[in-house]
């Protein structure tokens, strides 16, 4: 992809139809900007000429306005320093023209000693300096004031602008016609800070930019293509799903797939946390952003780019960034209610000041339009919150939902899932017991031919007992229950013991042959248990699988005492009662299959607010039940997942962290808010009072607003013991 | 104060000429990574050398 391209991935763009409407969105008349732009809806992306595009943010919201989401993704580095370069030119405009200006201001201060005739000569060349200032720094101001005030809108750029043009033309008309009192070291002043300010805000909303592409930014973009006439370089947008690509030692996988010759150690700990590299050889997955350590390896390509699983992370992150807590939402609404009511006000001071002392007014209403800008008030929950994501992304907590953060006060009990959450992730089989004249050898392939597919931690113990492409066909998950399909032409069925026994019993099994599977699995009290048959009713084996809790359960299960604690489990009653035990857990259910968690959950809700910690997959509709729902795991899961917040380190620990950081954020946001409020309520009295001059006011505004920012910046170092 | 008239100008000038140079230092990537210099110093330091024998 060449670097002038902008791509995003737009989820709503199917057909030829939406493509018509999309385009017609973003037609030039309705967006006020001459995009350049392809739609491609078999990819459901849009690539547009970077060069037509003023601002990512901006483009953003026009597509999100006209019906269609969009992510960004790739790269968009370019874009980001050319807005960065816009600002430092902005930002080095305004200060040199303010230190002109007052170097000048100094001395027209001291007008009682300073000849007539140089007052006159500060004076224009204070409007010499300001004139292109205003134009160069302020361009973004008016143009956004005019886009709203077009579209019958009020933003918060329409009082600044307002309050530049007044200070400026009556600054211009008191020059004119010999008046001395003028406002052309407030106007660039307030140029300064102002510009300053939204420098310090779009610095903080990249920062969780900027920790979603680093996900990306190793990723090689030429990828090697094994095909029957050679290896051949390819671009990596050009890879298509089925392609085999080669991917060299010391590499990072460029895409996600399948290990079709080769094996190597891979080094997982991006997605996984895993410090340890895996051995992965023929049949396993391997996924974008992982490093091939020890030896080249071919793949066969799942998914290139969006599609990876490292894809769907970057969209999670992006959508998060997008959707808008509801407290954003209503200091947005306020903010709008309260630029309207201040221009209103200012009209009501500027009319009365006319009256008692017209020399008053101007400067009066100029003053109260900066002052009282809500710029400080829109940007309080903002900051914090893009400060807060930006952190949890450091720490490999991906919150997929904005309003997750806000949801957390509210929750009184919290509902884990045991596999995978509370032990493990990875089960071993402990102990095969082969029942009739099976092998353990069969039993073991046609378990593993069943579970190839699976993303189930349970699943995964087989894989090593799997021949290469040995996978049984017309597979079907059973939620619940277990997985059943057809291997080497004979259906199986394997899962949970007791419910397979269920299906059994409908079937006339002999009474020794029941005892036998019985006596197996009383042998083994209070550890996972797998039971095979040869559909309709062979029993063929049971598998003992072991897992260990994880280290740091104990640890955050103290942190979250004060609250209810309960524990669903697919697994049977002494399994699931063992770990309850063992951890104190009181209130534990087993045997619970997805329907009956999402039942016990919304029982809870009718009191409690509930956070549900789970697995992927599985547990995709309790986690979307629960006022939080969040995943562990890694693999497809992460992609599939219907969770608000995901733990991509697969440490439980990372809950407590998520936990602290979002009452650290609700802690800033309310500074921020009380602050913001407090300021404007001071402000306006003494405003619209005359006891603020313009520059004071320009200092007291922008100085709020990098407040704000600079408090919620706290968020990005935040420690779990803050 | 007749200076001022040279002073002012010349205060002008070099104004714009400072903003040239800022403007071209923006494009021309000259502020993009600042940390780089620093990093590529530490990067590149060989250790400390091995006694020499006199």
């Amino acid at each position: 992809m060449s670097d002038s391209m902008l791509k995003f991935y737009v989820p709503d763009l199917h057909c030829g139809g939406c493509v018509k409407r999309f385009t017609s969105a973003m037609d030039k008349d309705k967006t006020q900007q001459n995009y350049e732009f392809q739609c491609d809806p078999l990819k459901r992306q849009v690539t547009f000429e970077s060069e037509s595009v003023k601002s990512i943010p901006e483009l953003k919201k026009q597509m999100f306005e006209a019906g269609f989401p969009a992510y960004i993704l790739v790269d968009s580095k370019k874009m980001q320093l050319k807005e960065q370069r816009d600002f430092l030119k902005r930002i080095f405009v305004s200060v040199i023209g303010m230190m002109q200006v007052m170097m000048f201001a100094l001395t027209i201060y001291m007008e009682d000693s300073m000849p007539q005739v140089w007052l006159e000569v500060f004076h224009w060349f204070s409007l010499f300096v300001t004139t292109p200032v205003l134009l160069y720094a302020g361009k973004p101001y008016f143009i956004s004031a005019a886009g709203a005030l077009l579209r019958k809108q009020v933003n918060m750029e329409v009082p600044v602008a307002i309050a530049l043009i007044v200070a400026y033309v009556y600054s211009f008309i008191g020059l004119v016609h010999g008046v001395h009192t003028l406002y052309f070291d407030s106007i660039n002043m307030f140029l300064f800070f102002l510009t300053l300010g939204r420098f310090a805000e779009w610095k903080a909303r990249y920062k969780t930019t900027e920790a979603s592409e680093a996900l990306w930014a190793d990723i090689p973009q030429t990828v090697t293509v094994v095909t029957d006439e050679g290896d051949i370089e390819k671009e990596l947008t050009q890879v298509r799903p089925k392609d085999i690509v080669l991917v060299k030692v010391g590499s990072q996988f460029p895409i996600d797939g399948e290990i079709i010759s080769g094996q190597s150690l891979v080094d997982e700990s991006m997605l996984t946390g895993e410090s340890e590299p895996v051995l992965r050889q023929i049949g396993d997955q391997v996924f974008a952003g992982t490093v091939n350590q020890t030896q080249s390896v071919q793949v066969r390509t799942k998914a290139v780019q969006g599609a990876t699983q490292l894809g769907h992370i970057q969209r999670l992150l992006f959508e998060a960034q997008d959707a808008k807590p509801k407290l954003a939402r209503m200091a947005d609404k306020v903010a709008g209610y309260f630029i309207l009511r201040l221009l209103i006000l200012a009209i009501v001071v500027g009319g009365f000041w006319w009256w008692y002392d017209p020399s008053q007014a101007i400067p009066i209403v100029v003053s109260l339009l900066i002052v009282t800008c809500p710029c400080a008030l829109s940007l309080a929950t903002p900051a914090a919150i893009a400060a807060a994501l930006a952190r949890l992304t450091q720490q490999g907590i991906v919150v997929a939902k904005g309003d997750a953060l806000e949801k957390v006060a509210k929750i009184t009990h919290f509902v884990f899932d045991k596999t995978g959450t509370l032990t493990e992730g990875t089960f071993e089989i402990d102990q095969v017991k082969v029942i009739g004249e099976n092998t353990k050898d069969s039993a073991l392939s046609i378990a593993a031919a069943l579970e190839a597919t699976t993303e189930h931690p349970i699943g995964k113990a087989f894989t090593h007992n799997r021949q290469s492409n040995d996978v049984a066909t017309d597979i079907e998950v059973l939620p619940g229950v277990g997985i059943q399909g057809v291997y080497q032409e004979q259906s199986y069925l394997i899962g949970a013991p007791d419910i397979v026994l269920q299906r059994l019993e409908q079937d006339n099994i002999s009474a020794e042959i029941r005892a036998s599977i019985q006596a197996h699995l009383n042998s083994a009290e209070g550890i996972t248990q797998l039971l095979l048959i040869a559909k309709p009713a062979t029993p063929i084996a049971v598998f003992n699988l072991k897992s260990k809790i994880r280290d740091d359960v104990q640890v955050v299960l103290d942190e979250l005492k004060p609250h209810g604690i309960s524990l669903l489990s697919g697994d049977h009653e002494t399994a699931v009662s063992t770990v309850a035990q063992s951890l104190g857990i009181q209130k534990w259910q087993s045997r619970a299959t997805p329907a009956s968690k999402q039942a016990y959950i919304q029982e809870l809700q009718k009191a409690e607010s509930v956070l549900m910690v789970g697995d992927g997959v599985n547990d995709g509709p309790v986690l979307a039940q629960a006022d939080i729902g969040i995943a562990m795991g890694q693999g497809t899961a992460l992609a599939k997942s219907s969770a608000d917040v995901i733990l991509i380190h697969d440490r439980l620990q990372d809950l407590n962290i998520f936990i602290s950081t979002a009452n650290g954020t609700r802690k800033i946001i309310r500074e921020n808010m009380i602050w913001a409020v407090a300021y404007n309520l001071v402000a306006i009295p003494f405003a619209a009072a005359g006891l603020v001059p313009p520059w004071l006011a320009a200092i007291g505004m922008s100085t709020s607003s990098l407040l704000v920012v600079l408090n919620s910046l706290r968020l990005l170092k935040w420690n779990k013991t803050d | 104060m007749m200076m001022l008239w040279v002073l002012i100008p010349l205060s002008a000038v070099l104004l714009i000429i400072a903003g040239w140079a800022f403007f071209w230092a923006v494009d021309n990537d000259q502020l993009e990574n600042l940390d780089e210099a620093q990093r590529q110093a530490l990067e590149l330091d060989d250790g400390p050398q091995e006694p020499v024998d006199k």
